[in-house]
């Protein structure tokens, strides 16, 4: 039999350099440009642009004037309002978070056990979620209208006056107020999450679980809270998130008052923006929210270590 | 365009002869009162082709034209041929809009070819934060009403986003016909106007409403109860018999100012208050304060209506408008709030029959003997042009067109009052302002007005202020803190920071 001729000698490998690496997928890259693109035009340009302000003193139509850190040196030293703000966001946040994720974990719960009516509920407790943070804050002002709003009307009727608070009018209740309104906007969507998360769970489990005549508590703690407790960590981080960064909600209802009670970092630096005309600092406050927001996410998943459980 | 290639050499001197001819005839008609005027723009050679069968076509000279083609036949030429011209105008909601809307009308019938879009915000807080900002972008509107005193205004100036309206004021001399206070509030640092005056409002007025003081049994006051004592007293027996005294929408930093400010005026003595609206400028001395005991006396009194209950429960809660609507419910005796609340577009709009008869009017208690109690003026009601606006012969026509004395007494119709001097208050006037702002005119010579603080003085100190306020009828902040407060910031503008 005739030899095969030898095969010809491969050709080595040119190194995978960054150029030749983009060359070669060229075209995924390409394809990658406009989504790239809009991410750098409209998140991080202007994220860096606003860094930049930060440092300027600028009033939104004159030349800006540079000021180096002034901008943040007034308001941690100088500005008792931002520390109130801050103070009120972290309230605002911590009740909302635990509000949303205690209230939907619960809602799942009950939806997953097939009560009659489920399919109902589960969009009775969605639909606030889908409605405008504009519409819910106005809405909601009506119901806690102290002389005309039917909560009040209903706590006199049923003699409990002393219940009948000047919801948006007393700055000793008026965050709360938001935040019940917050939790009820907002408890639908975990409640979908965990829902998901849930109808997962291998039937085997609850099967055993069953057999070893394990409690609905039991059940709930040995069972769903593992494995769901990814979800529960992803909700909190993005309720955590959400959370920090309102506005329109707290704007449309109180604008941040009575007499600045309800002032969260956000209705702060709309004012600082558009009612002072200090777009500098407006500025420096959304670089200490971005910078807070980010401190706490990393701080959050290296402490809270979600693993998985495997059968 | 494609018939111009077919036009002869003859016809094209026609035309172009014509043209020249009507810009010669209706430039040689002199001066027309602004109600016959047509605004003259360039006229297209292919929109004259269509419109020009009328003009015998021998006609070859600019004095066969003159000549030969009737003046009328010229003008409705330039009328047919001429491009509509659009023009945008913003406003806030509420009577504003309602008074320029009605001259914008006349306008376009006086003015065929010119077309006006109005853009209406109603959100009056939006308008303010937002327009600075659009009038300096590349949507700005051609001709714009915005507040003229010295926040975002002296701002919008001193970056140069407003056009010079320097000759529109000398041609049209409104330095003669506007209160002096006025033109001096107009007048910019550099010495130029860059806005005029439509309306001047008066403010702030107690609104009583009849039947709940017949109810309390309180006669009902003239135009100020004579001591706090009494104001405290009454709002008492209103709460009594279960009713809210006092309402207002407290959520609205403006209007706390407006109390703040009528407040001011009962008790701080003229000459120390005229201090206190300039103390701010840069190189003041500072002597008069906001630590002075006359303004911690006001702050002292406000926070004794809250600790007294003179407010309406859960009034810091509530806007502008739920404010309004807890008076024109029937659930509280008084209201505070400006001369154009008495209106069509407010509380007799919302009151319906009879309202104008429903209640009275009064300004704040006399606060001590040696001050009498007088209303505020607000002349901030201003007409601007953007910058390199589109059309500013039109513009300028039109604001020129709203403050002649013709038209600007058309203002009355929508609760304002005109800003000129010169307009006589006639009785159909009377009837369109209402028997409330009547009466207050007919009383503004013997009890006088006054500039309200929060008017002349910057964001930085009025807007702060209100801010403090609200803390103050909130119970959050002490009487005095207020005034330190102001005095830091009073300071800082003084060193020029």
């Amino acid at each position: 039999m005739a030899e095969q001729p030898a095969p010809p000698p491969v050709r080595a490998e040119r190194r995978s350099s960054l150029a030749w690496r983009i060359y070669r997928y060229r075209l995924a890259y390409l394809f990658l440009v406009p989504g790239v693109g809009l991410i750098g035009l409209f998140i991080a340009y202007p994220l860096v642009d606003s860094l930049i302000i930060s440092l300027y003193k600028w009033d939104g139509l004159s030349p800006r004037e540079f000021v180096g850190l002034k901008n943040f040196q007034r308001l941690l030293i100088h500005e008792p309002r931002f520390w109130l703000a801050l103070r009120n966001i972290a309230i605002f946040s911590g009740f909302t978070v635990v509000g949303t994720i205690g209230i939907g974990f619960a809602l799942a719960l009950a939806i997953e056990r097939r009560v009659k009516g489920w399919a109902l509920f589960k969009v009775i407790f969605f639909i606030p979620v889908m409605m405008s943070a504009t519409v819910v804050g106005v809405l909601w002002s009506r119901l806690y209208d102290s002389t005309f709003g039917p909560i009040n009307a209903f706590l006199h009727s049923v003699g409990l006056h002393q219940l009948a608070f000047e919801w948006l009018g007393d700055p000793s209740v008026a965050l709360y107020a938001i935040i019940i309104v917050s939790v009820w906007q907002y408890g639908g969507f975990p409640m979908i999450m965990f829902l998901a998360a849930m109808e997962n769970i291998p039937l085997e489990l609850h099967d055993a679980a069953s057999i070893d005549g394990v409690s609905g508590w039991g059940r709930i703690r040995h069972i769903i809270f593992p494995m769901t407790r990814q979800v529960f960590v992803v909700m909190t981080m993005l309720q955590l998130i959400f959370s920090f960064k309102v506005f329109d909600i707290v704007w449309v209802m109180t604008e941040g008052g009575p007499g600045q009670a309800s002032t969260v970092l956000g209705t702060f630096l709309y004012r600082e923006a558009f009612t002072f005309q200090s777009f500098g600092s407006a500025s420096a406050v959304a670089v200490m929210m971005f910078a807070l927001i980010m401190f706490f996410s990393i701080l959050y998943l290296r402490f809270v270590r979600p693993e998985k459980i495997e059968f | 365009m494609s018939s111009s290639k077919h036009l002869g050499r003859r016809r094209f001197i026609q035309i172009g002869v014509l043209a020249g001819a009507s810009a010669v005839v209706i430039s040689a008609c002199g001066e027309t009162t602004v109600v016959e005027k047509t605004v003259i723009k360039e006229v297209p050679v292919d929109r004259i082709v269509e419109v020009i069968k009328e003009v015998p076509v021998d006609v070859v000279t600019v004095e066969q034209v003159i000549k030969e083609v009737p003046v009328e036949i010229i003008k409705e030429v330039q009328v047919a041929a001429a491009r509509p011209v659009f023009v945008e105008l913003s406003v806030i909601g509420g009577p504003e809009a309602g008074h320029l809307q009605f001259e914008v009308d006349a306008f376009m019938e006086a003015n065929p070819n010119v077309e006006f879009k109005v853009n209406v915000t109603a959100d009056s807080i939006a308008y303010k934060v937002a327009a600075p900002q659009l009038f300096a972008s590349g949507d700005r509107p051609d001709v714009a009403w915005y507040w003229v005193d010295a926040k975002w205004y002296q701002n919008m100036a001193k970056a140069g986003i407003l056009e010079n309206l320097n000759d529109l004021w000398e041609r049209e001399k409104w330095v003669d016909v506007l209160p002096p206070s006025t033109v001096e509030a107009y007048t910019f640092t550099d010495g130029n106007y860059y806005a005029v005056n439509i309306d001047v409002v008066l403010y702030p007025f107690i609104y009583n409403m009849k039947e709940h003081f017949d109810a309390a049994g309180i006669d009902l006051p003239g135009r100020w109860m004579e001591s706090m004592e009494d104001f405290y007293a009454a709002a008492e027996e209103f709460r009594a018999i279960g009713l809210e005294p006092l309402t207002y929408g407290g959520k609205e930093g403006w209007i706390v100012g407006h109390n703040h400010d009528a407040m001011l005026q009962k008790n701080v003595p003229e000459a120390k208050m005229s201090e206190l609206q300039s103390n701010w400028r840069e190189g003041a001395d500072g002597q008069q304060s906001f630590i002075d005991p006359d303004v911690l006396g006001v702050h002292e009194a406000m926070a004794e209506m809250r600790e007294r209950r003179v407010y309406a429960d859960g009034f810091l809660g509530r806007n502008f408008g739920d404010g309004r609507g807890v008076f024109t419910a029937g659930k509280a005796a008084m209201f505070q709030d400006g001369s154009w609340s008495a209106s069509e577009g407010l509380l007799y709009g919302e009151m319906g029959e009879g309202s104008k008869d429903a209640f009275d009017w009064m300004v704040y208690p006399r606060m001590r003997a040696d001050v009498e109690p007088q209303m505020l003026t607000y002349s901030g009601n201003g007409l601007m042009i953007p910058k390199d606006g589109l059309h500013q012969d039109v513009t300028q026509e039109y604001i020129a067109w709203v403050m002649s004395k013709e038209r600007n007494g058309s203002a009355a119709a929508y609760g304002v009052i005109p800003s000129r001097l010169d307009v006589e208050i006639t009785d159909d006037m009377r009837e369109l302002l209402g028997p409330h702002v009547s009466s207050m005119l007919d009383i503004l010579p013997s009890m006088g007005a006054a500039q309200g603080w929060d008017a002349v003085v910057p964001a930085d100190l009025a807007d702060y202020s209100m801010t403090l306020l609200q803390e103050l009828l909130a119970g959050s902040r002490e009487p005095a803190s207020v005034g330190e407060e102001l005095e830091a910031v009073a300071e800082r503008l003084r060193a020029g920071e």
